[in-house]
C-alpha cells in the first residue's frame, strides 16, 4: 500500500519534474511564466505518437525488445525536438518581441499562445483522445483464447474491448465481428509500476546531465550569468538572444520527453493532455522554488508523491471521498508550502538590485 | 593623423527633462589612459552607459576605429572590444569567481554553441584552453585564492579587482572603469593604481577611467575629461585642468552648495 502509493507519486512527479524544470530554467533566464509550457509537452507527446505509430511499435511482438526499445528511442528524440523547435519558434515570434514590455504583458502573451496553440492542435489532429501506441500483439477475433488472458482494444481507443476475465464465445467473437472489429490488440505485460520506474530512470538518468550542462559548459555558465544579471552579462558580450532560445529549446526538449513518458504511461494524447499537467507542473515548480533547478525535480517528486499520499491518508482517516479532491488537494499543498516558505523550498530571496 | 580607437561625436542623452549628458565629444587614441571627473550627477556613469550601448543616446554618435558603431547593440559593443566595469559593482552574485570570469568566454567569437555538446574532444580542449586563461586572470588580479568563492562572499575591494578580471576575460581594446577605487583603503588604492598602469601595457589596453579620488586620477591619467551637469567643461592635462577656472568652480560650487 505504501509502496503503492510512493511509485505512484513518484512516477507521477518525475513526469511534473520533467515539465517543472522547463518553468523553471525559463523563468530564472527571463522571469516569464510561460504558460504554453504545457503545450509544448502536448506537441512532443502527438510527434512522439505519430512517430511510435509510422514506426509501427504496436505491430511488433512483444518478444522482440530492441526494435521496440529502438523505436520508443527515435519517437523521443523525434518528440523533443519537435517540442524544442516549437518552444524556439515561439520565443522568437510571441515571446521577444514582448520581452521588454513588462511581465504582465509578457504572461499574458504567453496565456494567449498557450490558447493557441492547444486550438491549433484541435484543428489539425482533432479534439478527440486517441490510444498511445503500446508495444504489443496483434490477435485476430478468431485467435482470441477462450477466456481473455489480458485486456484487449483496437488501436484508436482508449478502453478495451475485451476485458481480461471475459469469457469469449462464438457469439462474442460474432458480436465484435459486426462492429467491424476484425483484430484485436493485446495489451502488453509491460505493468504500469514498470513503465513508472522507467521515467524515474530517465529522470535519474537526466538530472546529472542537465547539471553538466549549466555548471560546466559555456552555454550553462552563460545561463546562469544571465539569470542573476542580464544587464551586466549583455554588457560582457554575452549575446541574451542565443541564451534565451537555448534555454527554450532545453526546456521545451525535457517536456517532450516528458511527453511522450506520461502519454506513454497513461495511455492517450489530446489537445488538452498538456493542460493539467502542465499546471501541476508549475505548481511543482513553484513548490521547489521557482528559478531552481533542483527545486523543480524536488518539488515534481514531492507534488507526485503528495498527490497520492494525501489521499490515501485522508481515507485511512475515513474521509471516503479523498481521492476524488486529489487535484484540489495538490493546490492545498502549494498554498500551505508557500505560507511556510514564500519562496519555495529551494528558491532564494529575490536579491534587490541597487 | 590616424584614426582614434575610440570616439564620440556630441553625445547627449536626456531623461525627460533632464540632460544628463550634453553634447559630449571624447577622443582616444590607442594606448591612451584618460581620466573622466565631475561632482556627483556629473553623467559621468550615463556617459559609460552611452558609450558600451546600455543605454541609446538621444542624438550624437559613436565611432569605434572610425566605424560608426552608435546602432550597436551593447552585446556586439562588448565583442569589438570595450569591456567595462560598475560603479555599483554588477557581478554575478551567486557564481564562484572563476565561474564569473569563465562566463564572459561564451559571449567571444569562435564559441560554438552545439559545437561544445558535439564535438567532445574540441570542447573539452576549449574547456581546458578557458579554464587556463581565466585563472591565470584570477592570479593576475591576486585573486588566485578566491577561485572558488562565491562572488557575493568576497570582500568589497576583491569584488572590484574581480570586475576587472572578468573585463579582461572579453579581450578588450578599450576598458572602461566606473570609480575602481571607490570604498578601497589608502594601500589598496595605491596597490590599485599601480595594477592598472601595469595593466595597460601588459594587456594593450586604451583606459577611460571615472574616479572621485583626485590622487588616483592626477596620478595616473595623462589626459583628463570634466564633466558638470551633463556638459563637457574642461579637457587637458592634469595640470590643465586642475588651473582650470570653470573645473574649480564646479567643485567648490558643488562643495558649497552640500
Ligand atoms: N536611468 C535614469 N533615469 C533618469 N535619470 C537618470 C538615469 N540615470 C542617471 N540619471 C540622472 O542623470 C544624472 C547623471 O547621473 P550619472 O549617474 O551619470 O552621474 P555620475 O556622474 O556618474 O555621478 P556619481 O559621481 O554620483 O556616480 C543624474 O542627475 C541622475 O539622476
Ligand atoms: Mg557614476
Amino acid at each position: 500500500m505504501l509502496a503503492d502509493v510512493l511509485l505512484d507519486g513518484l512516477g507521477l512527479g518525475a513526469i511534473y519534474a520533467f515539465i517543472a524544470l522547463g518553468y523553471t530554467m525559463v523563468y530564472g533566464i527571463i522571469k516569464l511564466i510561460n504558460f504554453a509550457h504545457g503545450e509544448f509537452f502536448m506537441v512532443g507527446a502527438f510527434v512522439g505518437y505519430f512517430a511510435l505509430r509510422d514506426l509501427g511499435v504496436d505491430e511488433v511482438d512483444l518478444p522482440q525488445p530492441l526494435p521496440i526499445l529502438l523505436a520508443f528511442l527515435v519517437a523521443i528524440t523525434l518528440a523533443a525536438t519537435a517540442a524544442a523547435l516549437l518552444a524556439v519558434l515561439t520565443e522568437r515570434l510571441a515571446y521577444r518581441p514582448v520581452r521588454r514590455a513588462g511581465r504582465i504583458a509578457a504572461l499574458l502573451t504567453a496565456v494567449g499562445v498557450s490558447f493557441f496553440l492547444q486550438n491549433l492542435a484541435v484543428q489539425v489532429w482533432g479534439a478527440g483522445a486517441r490510444a498511445y501506441p503500446e508495444p504489443g500483439i496483434w490477435l485476430y477475433v478468431d485467435d482470441l483464447p477462450a477466456k481473455a488472458d489480458a485486456d484487449y482494444k483496437i488501436r484508436e481507443r482508449v478502453e478495451a474491448v475485451v476485458l481480461k476475465g471475459d469469457a469469449i464465445d462464438t457469439a462474442r467473437k460474432a458480436a465484435l465481428r459486426a462492429e467491424g472489429i476484425e483484430r484485436v490488440y493485446r495489451t502488453p505485460d509491460l505493468t504500469k509500476e514498470g513503465k513508472q520506474g522507467f521515467v524515474l530512470l530517465a529522470l535519474l538518468l537526466w538530472t546529472p546531465v542537465l547539471w553538466w550542462l549549466v555548471k560546466r559548459t559555456r552555454m550553462g555558465r552563460a545561463m546562469r550569468a544571465v539569470s542573476e544579471d542580464a544587464d551586466a552579462a549583455r554588457l560582457m558580450g554575452i549575446n541574451i538572444n542565443l541564451i534565451v532560445a537555448a534555454t527554450f529549446f532545453l526546456g521545451a526538449f525535457v517536456a517532450g520527453v516528458g511527453g511522450v513518458a506520461y502519454c506513454a504511461t497513461y495511455g492517450s494524447v489530446k489537445p488538452l493532455t498538456g493542460w493539467i499537467p502542465g499546471l501541476k507542473a508549475f505548481i511543482a515548480a513553484v513548490i521547489g522554488g521557482i528559478g531552481s533547478i533542483p527545486g523543480a525535480i524536488v518539488g515534481g517528486l514531492l507534488l507526485g508523491v503528495a498527490e497520492f499520499a494525501i489521499p490515501a491518508l485522508l481515507e485511512q482517516l475515513g474521509w471516503a471521498d479523498a481521492k476524488a479532491f486529489q487535484d484540489a488537494l495538490a493546490y492545498v499543498f502549494l498554498i500551505i508550502v508557500l505560507l511556510v516558505k514564500p519562496t519555495g523550498l529551494l528558491g532564494k530571496p529575490q536579491r534587490e538590485k541597487v | 593623423m590616424s584614426a582614434p580607437l575610440f570616439e564620440t561625436r556630441h553625445v547627449t542623452k536626456r531623461y525627460g527633462g533632464l540632460t544628463a549628458v550634453g553634447d559630449v565629444s571624447l577622443r582616444l587614441d590607442a594606448g591612451d589612459l584618460v581620466g573622466c571627473i565631475g561632482p556627483n550627477g556629473a553623467g559621468k556613469t550615463t556617459l559609460f552607459n552611452l558609450i558600451t550601448g546600455a543605454d541609446p543616446v538621444t542624438s550624437g554618435t559613436i565611432h569605434w576605429q572610425d566605424r560608426d558603431v552608435t546602432s550597436l547593440c551593447d552585446h556586439q559593443r562588448a565583442r569589438l572590444g570595450m569591456a567595462r566595469t560598475f560603479q555599483n559593482i554588477r557581478l554575478w552574485p551567486d557564481m564562484s569567481a572563476l565561474d564569473n570570469v569563465r562566463a564572459v568566454y561564451q559571449g567571444r567569437p569562435g564559441s560554438g554553441l552545439l559545437a561544445s555538446a558535439l564535438r567532445l574532444p574540441a570542447f573539452r580542449r576549449t574547456e581546458a584552453a578557458i579554464l587556463d586563461e581565466a585563472e591565470r586572470l584570477l592570479d593576475r588580479m591576486g585573486l588566485a585564492a578566491h577561485a572558488q568563492a562565491r562572488a557575493v562572499d568576497l570582500p568589497y575591494g576583491e569584488q572590484r579587482k574581480l570586475e576587472i578580471c572578468r573585463a579582461l576575460a572579453l579581450s578588450p581594446q578599450l576598458l572602461l572603469l566606473d570609480e575602481p577605487a571607490a570604498g578601497m583603503n589608502p594601500t589598496e588604492k595605491a596597490d590599485l593604481m599601480h595594477t592598472v598602469k601595469a595593466l595597460r601595457s601588459e594587456f594593450d589596453l586604451t583606459i577611460l577611467l571615472i574616479e572621485h579620488d583626485m590622487k588616483f586620477v592626477m596620478g595616473i591619467c595623462e589626459r583628463i575629461y570634466v564633466l558638470d551637469h551633463g556638459e563637457q567643461i574642461a579637457h587637458g592635462t592634469p595640470d590643465e585642468v586642475r588651473a582650470d577656472e570653470r573645473v574649480i568652480e564646479a567643485y567648490l560650487g558643488g562643495e558649497a552648495a552640500c
